[in-house]
């Protein structure tokens, strides 16, 4: 899966669930919140006309109500209500309750407020009720507290089954935009995949490509427009950097090459002085040096060709590194240094044999210069998978860890003044990590300072 | 024995013309690729030194005719490409050999000789300094009829060496002979290989055949 195509549709689907479960939650809760208040308000609206009929009918004379709204108190065993006297006992004029919920106390009620009245909810025996403590004054027949309680399981049932509803259908239409705002994303963001894969297929090689847009007219369809600018350009660039590769190459070779003629015959001339004959012979070998800085220079400014393993002939790897073996032998032999060797035979990889080997000698040539007299250098040769892995290690000098990071750099020194003296130009890692990498392997170093270096080169076996 | 040489820098003719030429061979020299194909085609050459880059016809196209008509004379391919594109291209196209510039002359004489006795097929092909007998068909070594065992390398040095005999050869011309390629530090191998080699072939020997020219490389040296 694409990190960016992810991203991106993965970012607006949630911005768009988030946004939409927003707003749905508060639409809910508006809706339910009003649902219940005018539920609640008719249920206190009902209890309050219960206790106004029940205060102002009371007839202390006759210890009855002149009006008494008997019909829904005997008719719906759920509908109660008592008095309270102001010492708290309890007063009970027809009709006389058998059962009553259990309510608040009669000394909370004692204790309330005897100029208002006031509401309470409560639930007994999974019936819910709703209730009102109406304080009768002065001026009644009674002095004391009217309690009705009156049940609102209706109500209750209808507000518990819309906020059901509610939370049920807005679950399942937040999926359902996720889902579809997922599925929307993908199919805006289809040609952008497209246009990536196109991208993804140009390489040094086919820069002639141009990017197919499916509606050219279209965001995206100037988005490959600009891309296809840009290649243009690049194509271009690349072409002259080729040109100019090829043009260099033989323009810088061609007179070093008639340098190197007419020098070689002045230095085999013996009618000349000696010491300008050897003055001439070492002018000779910086040329050499030249030629060689040149040959790598070219070889870094080349471009990463893309060409595929085959291309490259088969070679066995194995008699490679036998071949830097004896080289190795020889190159450690005036600083008497250990070579520790261990090869697997019948390697065999897709590759430049000369460039391998330049590597190979690269990394030896490297190993001997920084190892110490009657240090130890080490190379080995195994099959990792389905990868040959090469490396070699020393205990000489080491790299210090600030200069690791740059090390494949090119031109990159670690120590300026000695490393020119031991004669390179600080391209040989530079180099050999271009050829690694140009034989679809990797490179890789670890140092200690002052212990030791290992390099590894892992290369795809054929 | 006749040899083309087909190049179009003339300092570089000049100076393979005046070598070779100081070695008895005979040379003829084209400076473009048509004038060069046209001698090719229509005379008889014991071997073809030919450049790639030249103009009129570049050198791989006059090979690839060449090899067309049927005309199997050796071709010894000069490049300033140095890359292994070119490399490739030119020994699949029925170069014999190649050299890539610039190159030492000394190496120029060696592989035209190489080359030569390749192509005579000659059966003796010993090259005699003094005492010392150098077979480079079984590529084995003597000396004053005692066998000497080199390595590969110093059979390749000592071969050399003989090839260019009275003629000091630097330690670069030796390294670039024996690894083709130009690499960074090839040098310090010569000096051990030179030694080792002297230790086979001379120290036992009153007659010291390898010598040292300060400052200009090794020889050997034939009386």
């Amino acid at each position: 899966m694409n990190k960016i195509q992810l991203t991106i549709r993965g970012k607006l689907s949630v911005l768009y669930t988030t946004i939409l479960f927003g707003l749905l939650t508060g639409f809910c809760v508006i809706l339910y919140s009003s649902i219940a208040y005018s539920l609640k308000s008719k249920s206190r609206n009902e209890l309050l006309t219960y206790a106004h009929k029940l205060s102002e009918t009371f007839d202390k004379e006759s210890q009855s109500f002149s009006d008494l709204p008997e019909g829904d108190f005997n008719a719906n065993p759920l509908y109660w209500f008592r008095m309270i006297r102001q010492d708290g006992s309890l007063y009970h004029p027809a009709p006389v309750f058998a059962v009553m919920p259990e309510t608040v106390s009669i000394q909370k009620i004692v204790q309330s407020s005897k100029v208002s009245h006031w509401f309470y909810d409560f639930e007994d025996k999974e019936q819910w009720f709703s209730s009102v403590v109406f304080p009768i004054n002065e001026g009644y027949q009674f002095s004391g507290w009217v309690e009705v309680v009156i049940p609102v399981s209706d109500e209750k049932k209808i507000l518990d089954r819309i906020g059901l509803l509610m939370v049920v259908l807005g679950i399942s239409i937040i999926m359902l935009l996720f889902f579809s705002g997922r599925f929307l994303a993908r199919k805006t963001l289809a040609p952008v995949e497209q246009i990536r894969k196109q991208v993804d297929e140009i390489y040094e090689k086919n820069l002639s490509k141009r990017i197919i847009s499916p509606n050219p007219d279209d965001e995206l369809g100037q988005l490959s427009g600009t891309f296809n600018n840009l290649l243009q350009r690049l194509e271009r660039a690349f072409d002259s950097q080729q040109q100019f590769i090829a043009d260099a190459s033989h323009e810088l070779k061609t007179p070093l090459a008639i340098l190197r003629t007419q020098w070689e015959k002045l230095a085999g001339q013996q009618e000349l002085p000696y010491n300008y004959r050897v003055r001439i012979q070492s002018d000779i070998e910086e040329l050499a040096r030249l030629s060689n800085l040149i040959n790598n220079l070219l070889l870094l400014a080349s471009p990463k060709e893309k060409i595929s393993l085959n291309d490259f002939p088969l070679i066995n790897l194995s008699e490679l590194v036998h071949a830097l073996y004896d080289d190795l032998m020889v190159l450690s032999e005036n600083k008497q240094q250990v070579i520790e060797v261990s090869i697997t035979d019948d390697l065999e990889v897709y590759g430049d044999k000369s460039r391998l080997y330049q590597l190979l000698l690269n990394l030896a040539d490297n190993a001997v210069k920084y190892t110490p007299e009657n240090g130890k250098i080490g190379i080995e040769l195994t099959k990792d998978k389905n990868e040959a892995l090469f490396s070699i290690n020393d205990n000489g000098i080491g790299i210090s860890p600030e200069h690791l990071p740059h090390i494949f750099e090119r031109f990159y020194r670690v120590e300026k003044s000695r490393s020119r003296q031991s004669g390179g130009y600080g391209l040989g890692l530079a180099v050999s990590q271009t050829i690694v990498e140009a034989h679809f392997g990797t490179i890789s170093i670890s140092s200690t300072l002052g212990s030791g270096t290992t390099i590894k080169v892992n290369l795809p076996l054929a | 024995m006749n040899i083309l040489l087909i190049e179009d820098e003339p300092t570089i003719a000049q100076n393979i013309k005046e070598r070779l030429t100081a070695e008895l061979y005979r040379v003829e020299w084209a400076n473009n690729g048509i004038t060069g194909l046209n001698k090719a085609l229509f005379e008889i050459y014991s071997l073809i030194i030919l450049d790639i880059l030249l103009p009129g016809l570049d050198g791989l196209s006059i090979l690839k005719k060449l090899r067309d008509d049927d005309i199997t004379t050796p071709v010894l391919l000069l490049t300033a490409l140095g890359d292994t594109t070119s490399k490739v291209d030119g020994l699949d196209s029925g170069a014999d050999d190649y050299l890539t510039k610039p190159f030492a002359m000394d190496e120029l004489s060696a592989r035209v000789r190489m080359l030569l006795r390749r192509k005579n097929n000659q059966k003796t092909s010993a090259i005699c300094i003094d005492d010392l007998i150098i077979d480079t068909t079984k590529r084995e070594v003597t000396r004053d009829g005692r066998t000497i065992n080199l390595t590969a390398k110093e059979f390749q040095i000592l071969e050399f060496m003989a090839y260019n005999k009275n003629r000091a050869l630097s330690r670069l011309t030796i390294a670039e002979h024996i690894w083709q390629d130009n690499y960074d530090t090839m040098t310090n191998f010569v000096d051990v290989h030179i030694r080792n080699i002297r230790k086979k072939v001379d120290s036992d020997s009153p007659g010291k055949l390898i010598q040292t020219i300060r400052g200009l490389g090794y020889m050997i040296k034939d009386e």
